[in-house]
């Protein structure tokens, strides 16, 4: 069976600037329908791989292909993008900005323009100069423009940058009806973990210019699949630290003040808690842990998210 | 909806919206309008200076005939208001706004995320600005004829001026050039602007300094003053006398030089 082709492939992408390395042998890949989140905090390379992604800036080495397309400039005409903050030429209209970006784009007609101001909601107001728009309504026409000509992959780098808690829900409700029903597949580079768990399927994370961790977003939050990580208090605590010292499979990973948490390895829920009744230890509290992105993303970055 | 990406439309419609950009702007606005202006004043000037030429003598001799007021010398008027500071000016603030200003409000940048190359960028840049320059010449040209005909008359010889005004267009591509080899370096409008100035003042002063050489006998200094930047863009001033190959070929040169470095420049760029 053949491999699929990636719609977004990267292999040692590396840059430099001067003696710092921004990005560092990244190696990621992003299938046709996946909707990729790419992680890292401030300063991690996200938005240098992104430009080295779209041309924007030079790459010291390393390859890009897009659905199977090595060519840095036809490679773009399946790309629509948004890089940081969008900018456009003010004095224009909404629909000569995008007009424009459909020239450049090679590809996309009226009715294309049409359709990507009605997704973002800015029909009817389409004829205003964008220097009228407020900064939400501007966010929008960047991901109307980065639709223009009909992309198979969307580029986003931290799309919802200065909206409001509505407007950053109406994105995301967006970018989740984009891959539903245009079949899109979707980068999304953000550092709103919350944002990222909700809406992607896959997640790439980036620290000092490397992936640190990359996959399904259940398989990294679930971490190891044999372990079972259990939070267990009892008003003796000497006494369930020592029942638990003797149960094999069972480890005391760390203590805070709601208890200890207990890995478990090859030993199920049940049968630690037949062993800690026998050994006499009075029980309050015993409650599986599931593990948010978020601790996940402060576990492998250790930095605190901005 | 059929992709037209590396075809000629898609340079054409690339052309097409940098030429609504360019002429949407405020400068190239103002450019059009100051060449209308132009036109129409330098042949209102030219009757004013004939009407206060008619009481004057110079040496001895009616002042009136010394002046000639007919239309050839209209248009003349014009070409030589045409192409003193303002207009290339604006076609130098065109220019800059259009590279320069691009890459500092990242508006260019959103452009490169699309499937074109930097060189196609650049030369729709330069096509529209063509576009701007002609436009403008003509409408110097077709307000000078209009009004200059009303007042003096439709008689005299037009080849020479007229070649003048077609000589206009390569000087102006020149100065298009060299203003976006600037705009890449400097990536600023103003900064474009003040290092124009800077090198055309430098460029006078060696072209003064050349010229008192060559009138002291130095033979080299003569030949090689046409090539320079500040001199072959005069070009369109030899329309009344012979025309100047050495500067017609410096004018070329450095076309061809700035437009390459621009090239080559924005090439290597990391764009902001």
């Amino acid at each position: 069976m053949s491999t699929p082709t990636p719609a977004l492939l990267t292999e040692n992408l590396t840059r430099r600037f001067g003696g710092r390395t921004a990005v560092d042998a990244l190696s990621l890949q992003v299938q046709e329908g996946d909707v990729y989140g790419f992680l890292g905090p401030n300063g991690a390379g996200k938005t240098t791989a992104i430009r080295c992604i779209l041309g924007l800036i030079a790459r010291d080495s390393g390859r890009v292909s897009i659905f199977g397309d090595d060519d840095p400039v036809r490679q773009r005409a399946h790309v629509g993008a948004m890089v940081e903050t969008p900018h456009f030429h003010g004095w224009m209209s909404a629909r000569a900005n995008l007009e424009r970006a459909a020239a450049f784009a090679g590809q996309g007609d009226r009715a294309d323009i049409d359709r990507a101001l009605q997704l973002t909601g800015l029909w009817g107001r389409e004829l205003e100069p964008v220097r009228t728009y407020s900064l939400g309504m501007r966010q929008r026409l960047g991901i109307a423009r980065a639709l223009v000509g009909k992309p198979r992959l969307l580029l986003l780098d931290e799309p919802t940058n200065g909206l409001d808690p509505r407007g950053m829900k109406e994105v995301r409700d967006l970018l989740a009806q984009l891959a539903r029903d245009q079949q899109l597949t979707i980068f999304i580079s953000s550092h709103l973990l919350s944002e990222i768990e909700q809406l992607c399927t896959r997640v790439g994370i980036i620290d000092q210019g490397r992936m640190i961790a990359e996959g399904q977003v259940a398989e990294l939050v679930a971490g190891r699949a044999s372990v079972t990580e259990l939070l267990i208090d009892s008003p003796d605590r000497a006494a369930l630290s020592a029942a638990l010292a003797a149960v094999p499979g069972a480890r005391v990973a760390r203590t805070d003040d709601d208890g200890l948490l207990v890995e478990l390895e090859g030993l199920g829920v049940p049968e630690l808690n037949a062993a800690l009744v026998r050994a006499g230890v009075a029980v309050s509290a015993l409650v599986p842990v599931h593990r948010s992105l978020e601790e996940l993303f402060l576990q492998l970055t250790s930095k605190e998210i901005t | 909806m059929s992709s037209r990406v590396g075809t000629p439309a898609h340079f054409f419609h690339i052309v097409r919206v940098e030429v609504q950009a360019i002429f949407g702007r405020a400068s190239g606005r103002a450019a059009l309008v100051l060449a209308a202006v132009v036109g129409v004043g330098a042949c209102l000037a030219l009757q004013q200076a004939q009407d206060l030429a008619q009481n004057m003598t110079t040496n001895g001799v009616p002042a009136g005939q010394l002046l000639k007021a007919d239309l050839p010398s209209a248009l003349g008027w014009a070409l030589n208001g045409r192409n003193l500071f303002v207009l290339p000016l604006m076609l130098v603030l065109s220019a800059a706004a259009t590279l320069a200003g691009e890459l500092s409000d990242f508006t260019l940048r959103e452009a490169l995320v699309r499937p074109v190359s930097r060189a196609q960028v650049v030369f729709a840049k330069l096509l529209a600005l063509t576009a701007l320059s002609t436009s403008s010449l003509l409408i110097t040209l077709i307000a000078a004829l209009g009004v200059g005909a009303a007042l003096f008359g439709a008689s005299g010889e037009l080849g020479p001026v007229m070649l003048g005004f077609a000589l206009s267009l390569p000087s102006d591509i020149g100065l298009l050039c060299m203003t976006l080899l600037a705009a890449s370096l400097v990536r600023s409008v103003g900064g474009v602007v003040v290092m124009l100035a800077l090198y055309l003042l430098a460029d006078k002063a060696v072209g003064a300094g050349l010229g008192l050489l060559a009138n002291f006998g130095v033979a080299w200094a003569g030949q090689v003053r046409p090539y320079l930047p500040g001199t072959s863009l005069g070009l369109w001033a030899d329309y009344a006398d012979e025309l100047d190959p050495h500067k017609a070929l410096g004018l070329l040169l450095l076309t061809g030089l700035t437009l390459g470095g621009t090239l080559l420049r924005l090439k290597r760029m990391d764009v902001p």
